[in-house]
């Protein structure tokens, strides 16, 4: 999710080290985990594509060694990484080269930090979903409870529990932060994506649904979704019942 | 053929530009009702969306759309303004041109957009064979 600060790695191609300093200032509002390599040549910055193999790229097309289009038609043989272009020239054929040779987005010099994140998120998201999600998220168990983030599958005693993808995202939320109180606004924000036409129902609705096909109902679970009355829900595991196992060791589990 | 829904609710949308589209091969519906258009893509799916409209209803059809779909979105702003930019590109655009802008310009971003969806989509499909 994007408000999760997942970790990015960044790789800035340009000449002047003082674009590769703005991005960074604009990537640390949004993006706290994220790392910048920046290369000043093109051979230097293709060779860190390679070895690194960033999140995205953001390149200059005039480049001292290489000309940027040479770079992003070689980064295409091997990588399927997003690139945009930051460049000075604001004419359209460069724009429509730089595109069509494989770029995401082509933004031109200077930039608004605001609307060059926002680009950044936009292009992310598009790639990303995918990735995101799969990666190192662990698996938690809870007693007989188990949540499987990376195959966004639920356990009970072993059985799957089919939930409707609502109710997914909102134990997702829930579990995600436990112990944490999820207030019935944060929910509506990362669930029902800011929905004010909103029943209050609808929540209450979805938790008892959850409740009941995980089990919360009854009194030997070592877990429970508490409701903390007009204000939200939180998940609480009690004491020695959770640990948090990696993918591997929840692969073992199932079998 | 890729469809391309254009919702354009002030009819501004030049007939060049769309001529321009059904020229490199794109199938073009225009819609110039927001609602019509909503309706329509949440029954005929369409493989991409031009949204001509940053009004404060504009932007809801953005989030609207994503609420249900993963179609790409590019649209087409009034003004050439930065944070309205930033804003249709949070609610789930994909791209922001604003006028005055060139036909090849545009369709060099829906080629690039286009790109990155597909293999978004088949690296869901190999997702769901993996699972």
């Amino acid at each position: 999710m994007s408000d999760a600060s997942p970790k990015i790695k960044l790789l800035v191609i340009d000449k002047d080290p003082k674009t590769a300093e703005r991005i960074a200032i604009s990537f640390k509002v949004c993006y706290a985990n994220c790392t910048l390599i920046s290369a000043e040549e093109g051979e230097r910055g293709l060779a860190l594509a390679e070895i690194e193999s960033p999140n995205m790229i953001i390149m200059d097309i005039s480049l001292t060694d290489r000309h940027g289009f040479d770079v992003i038609r070689d980064i295409r043989l091997f990588s399927e990484v997003p690139i945009i272009v930051l460049s000075e020239e604001q004419d359209e054929l460069y724009m429509v080269k730089a595109l069509s040779l494989g770029a995401d987005d082509y933004v031109i010099k200077p930039f608004n930090p605001f609307v060059f994140v926002a680009t950044v998120r936009a292009i992310l998201r598009r790639v990303s979903v995918y990735h995101y999600e799969q990666e190192d998220l662990p698996c938690l168990v809870a007693g007989n409870l188990t949540v499987d983030f990376c195959n966004r599958q639920v356990l009970r005693d072993g059985n799957p529990v089919h939930l409707t993808p609502t109710e997914y995202r909102v134990l997702y939320q829930l579990v995600r932060n436990a112990p944490k109180l999820m207030t019935i606004e944060a929910l509506k924000r990362h669930v029902w994506n800011y929905n004010n036409h909103l029943n209050p129902c609808t929540i209450r609705k979805s938790v008892a649904e959850i409740r009941h096909k995980i089990g919360d109902d009854n009194n030997n679970c070592n877990w429970h979704i508490v409701n903390e009355r007009g204000r939200g829900y939180r998940f609480v595991v009690s004491r020695g019942a959770d640990k948090m196992v990696d993918e591997v060791g929840a692969k073992n589990l199932d079998v | 053929m890729v469809s391309i829904l254009v919702m354009n609710p002030e009819g501004r949308f030049i007939n060049k530009v769309r001529e321009y589209l059904k020229k490199s091969g794109f199938d073009v519906i225009n819609v110039e009702d927001r609602l019509v258009g909503l309706r329509y893509l949440s029954r005929i799916p369409s493989q991409f969306v031009v949204l001509v409209d940053d009004s404060l209803a504009g932007r809801q059809a953005c989030s609207q759309i994503r609420y249900f779909s993963n179609v790409p979105i590019i649209t087409i702003c009034s003004v050439n303004s930065d944070d309205v930019r930033a804003i249709m590109l949070d609610l789930g655009a994909d791209t922001c041109l604003s006028y005055p802008f060139s036909t090849v310009e545009l369709a060099a971003r829906i080629h690039a957009v286009l790109r990155r969806y597909r293999q978004q989509r088949s690296s869901y499909t190999v997702n769901n064979l993996w699972a």
